[in-house]
């Protein structure tokens, strides 16, 4: 491969200069090491819920409803809790009492022996809210010497069953076995994905990715609106570096398309020259319109675009002079035309209409194809009708790349969405406090993912003369 | 370098041209009628008059926002600010000669509107937006020059009919019967959602056939002034207008070859494949 020598400039939220002169293929998520060092957090992150393991334990209401007997005589007067619906999810069946928040301390320090390959090998067990929860890194060894990524959440799930077996032998007993493992791990084996499990990985089992290379896509929008904490342009820029990595995993940023997907990730992910903080700037106050007159006049200063012939009445055709970057400057300016909008109202279920709309003016002002080339008003229309109404699936916070409707943009649809989520004041029912606050609290802690742009230049400010 | 000016659309001919006039926001659209506040907001059917608008939130103040250098950039709009629940607007556009359409309806509304969720879909126009915002937006659809009230209804359900023979009066037809012309005038008997209103709610005369044929969006061969037989056949549109319509063609052109490889679409590169150094049958 040759390297992406051309230079762009990278700025941070506030439409300050973070790292000047960086040759584009330092931002690749081939060479940048914040990019690699974000999919391995990604890809080594656990958080255990132990309250609500013991909880599990002490009730019988194990992942959700497992435990699920349909018709029992004397069902409405059994202490459990209700199911939607008045139904009773769970039944009490054999349970215990045991301590299990009460010795976190103790519980940590044996799990981290237990994950450990060697001594000081980077493991990590936190203790968090006060032993309620416990966020994991398990040894780099154990993660990567298979060739998937589920062994972090497999190998600790295993060790906190085997821990908790043995650690309260004296309460436990054999019979214990298959509801501590899923107390821990969920339905699963009844299910092929680990469903109401108390081992939380951010990323899906790999069975429910949509195809090869949908792991990094396959996670909530409200995950990554919460692990930022609502700063609009840092969700972006981290919805837009999972995207990347994926695309690279699809496949899709190979030969011609390397320089393409990697324009798109600078653009419109990075704030590269500042493009889509100064779009929003010249149209905070006006409409999505607005922002296609902006972003057309830019290409044409920076010669991106040119007029290909005028009608008699004035009316122009252009060509581009620069497709990759013109398309790149079209995803960019579909994230400036969603912060404008959806900015607006506060509320983020118009993104798909702001996408459509926003793609398909551009067309037709300027004759050339706009984001993904054609995939972007393809991407809205299919939005908007499956975030609305009969065929509703919920508010853009519940979506992800591995959705039908989103799996087919090129890595510019979900950052867009995920601005708009991040811009959403409280309209949505399944918003990120409802799903995600959990992660956003374990997760928002690192600085590495919480503030992705500036770590994502700062590295690559540290490799740009390589190239 | 001077600011960009957006074009909009071509100035082919008079369809083209009042295209152009509904989407540029520059223009301002003459109003016709103005429809007292009681009248309006029991059609559209969200509140009634004098209630206080509902809430999904608590106002932007007392919430606190977070730190975010976007948030400064884009002012919220009223709507928001106050935390109003999202409402619906449907607004159903006949085929016969309506000042505008349905697809139009979202690019003007994107063009003049800000903070809205829009769609079109089978002969409707759907825009959901803060209560107070979507009262604004709603005076602009039904006072001023884009909504003639014998072609253009505000539906909030059933909305078949744009494209049904209109009745004798003129009036576009409605499953629910919504409206009725008493005399020249258009009365709403039933609001939006197909209740029946205590007080119809009179909103005026709508323009003579004449002069919407004028003020039409919509190409049809019978809007055409002194059209012959032989344009029906083999029609000859203005020049510009042609050009213009090429656009769709245009377009799904690049889309395609860009996909293929983004360099063919490099100064219009596919329009001359045989010169490009190509393997043969690429």
């Amino acid at each position: 491969m040759a390297y992406l020598t051309e230079k762009i400039d990278l700025y941070n939220d506030r439409g300050q200069v973070l790292e000047s002169g960086i040759p584009l293929e330092a931002v690749t998520p081939v060479q940048n090491p914040a990019v690699r060092e974000i999919a391995d957090t990604f890809k080594r992150s656990i958080a255990i819920n132990l309250a609500g393991a013991q909880k599990a334990l002490s009730t019988g209401h194990y992942a959700n409803e497992y435990i699920h007997l349909p018709d029992i005589p004397n069902k409405a007067d059994l202490p459990i809790k209700s199911g939607p619906y008045g139904k009773p999810k769970a039944v009490r069946t054999r349970t215990w009492d045991v301590p299990l928040v009460d010795n976190a301390d103790k519980l940590a320090a044996k799990l981290k022996d237990k994950l450990q390959v060697d001594a000081g090998d980077g493991t990590i067990v936190n203790i968090m809210k006060k032993g309620a929860m416990f966020y994991v890194k398990p040894s780099e060894k154990l993660c990567t010497s298979g060739i998937e990524y589920t062994g972090a959440l497999t190998a600790t799930a295993q060790a906190m069953t085997d821990l908790v077996m043995e650690e309260f032998d004296d309460i436990l007993d054999f019979h214990a076995a298959p509801l501590v493992h899923a107390a821990f791990y969920g339905r699963y084996p009844s299910t092929y994905e680990f469903m109401g499990g108390n081992v939380i990985s951010l990323l899906a089992a790999s069975c429910a990715n949509e195809g090869p290379g949908f792991s990094l896509r396959n996670l909530m929008i409200n995950h990554i609106v919460a692990i930022t904490q609502r700063r609009t342009m840092e969700s972006m820029a981290l919805s837009s570096t999972l995207e990347a990595i994926s695309h690279l995993e699809m496949g899709d940023a190979i030969g011609r398309w390397r320089r393409w997907q990697s324009l798109v990730y600078a653009y419109q992910g990075l704030n590269a020259n500042n493009l889509v903080y100064d779009l929003v700037k010249e149209c905070g106050s006006g409409t999505t319109g607005d922002v296609v007159g902006a972003l057309v006049g830019r290409a044409l200063d920076d010669k991106v675009i040119k007029v290909l012939k005028t009608l008699p009445s004035g009316f122009k055709f252009y060509t581009a002079l620069d497709p990759s970057l013109w398309n790149a400057y079209a995803c960019a300016g579909t994230s400036a035309a969603v912060i404008v909008n959806q900015g607006a109202a506060r509320a983020a279920q118009g993104a798909g209409s702001t996408v459509l709309y926003f793609n398909d003016m551009l067309d037709h002002e300027t004759g050339l194809p706009s984001a993904g080339y054609g995939d972007a008003v393809g991407n809205g229309i299919a939005l908007s009708f499956f975030s609305h109404s009969i065929y509703g699936g919920g508010s853009p916070g519940v979506f992800h790349g591995n959705h039908i409707v989103t799996r087919h943009s090129k890595g510019f649809l979900i950052p867009a969405l995920t601005a708009a989520v991040a811009l959403d004041a409280g309209t949505a029912v399944y918003g990120p406090e409802a799903t995600s606050g959990l992660v956003g609290d374990i997760f928002g802690e690192i600085d590495l993912i919480r503030k992705p742009m500036e770590s994502i230049a700062k590295s690559a400010a540290g490799i740009k003369n390589k190239f | 370098m001077a600011k960009y000016e957006r074009q909009y659309y071509n100035k082919g001919d008079q369809i083209s041209r009042n295209r152009q006039r509904i989407l540029d926001p520059k223009t301002k659209l003459e109003k016709l009628r103005t429809i007292p506040d009681e009248g309006f907001l029991s059609i559209l059917g969200h509140r009634n008059f004098g209630e206080a608008y509902k809430a999904v939130h608590p106002p932007l103040s007392e919430l606190g926002e977070p730190d975010d250098p976007m948030r400064d950039l884009v002012p919220p709009t009223e709507g928001a600010k106050a935390g109003d629940k999202m409402d619906t607007l449907v607004m159903t556009d006949s085929v016969y000669d309506a000042p505008i359409a349905v697809y139009l309806r979202a690019w003007l509304l994107h063009n003049r509107a800000r903070g809205l969720d829009t769609g079109c879909y089978s002969g409707r126009n759907t825009v959901e937006m803060r209560a107070r915002d979507l009262e604004d937006i709603g005076r602009l659809l039904l006072e001023t020059e884009v909504c003639d009230v014998r072609r253009n209804h505000l539906r909030q359900m059933t909305c078949t009919g744009h494209s049904c023979r209109l009745d004798q009066d003129g009036l576009m037809f409605d499953a629910v019967r919504r409206t009725k012309m008493e005399g020249t005038d258009v009365v709403y008997v039933k609001s939006g959602f197909g209740i029946s209103l205590d007080k119809p709610v009179n909103i005026g005369k709508g323009v003579s056939d004449e002069e919407l044929k004028k003020r039409s969006s919509i190409y049809r061969y019978d809007n055409i002034p002194n059209l012959l037989l032989e344009d029906v056949i083999d029609p000859k549109p203005d020049e510009e207008v042609s050009e213009t319509t090429q656009w769709g063609r245009r377009i799904m052109r690049q889309r395609l070859y860009g996909n293929l490889n983004p360099e063919l679409i490099k100064n219009d590169a596919y329009e001359n494949l045989e010169q490009l150094e190509l393997k043969p049958r690429y």
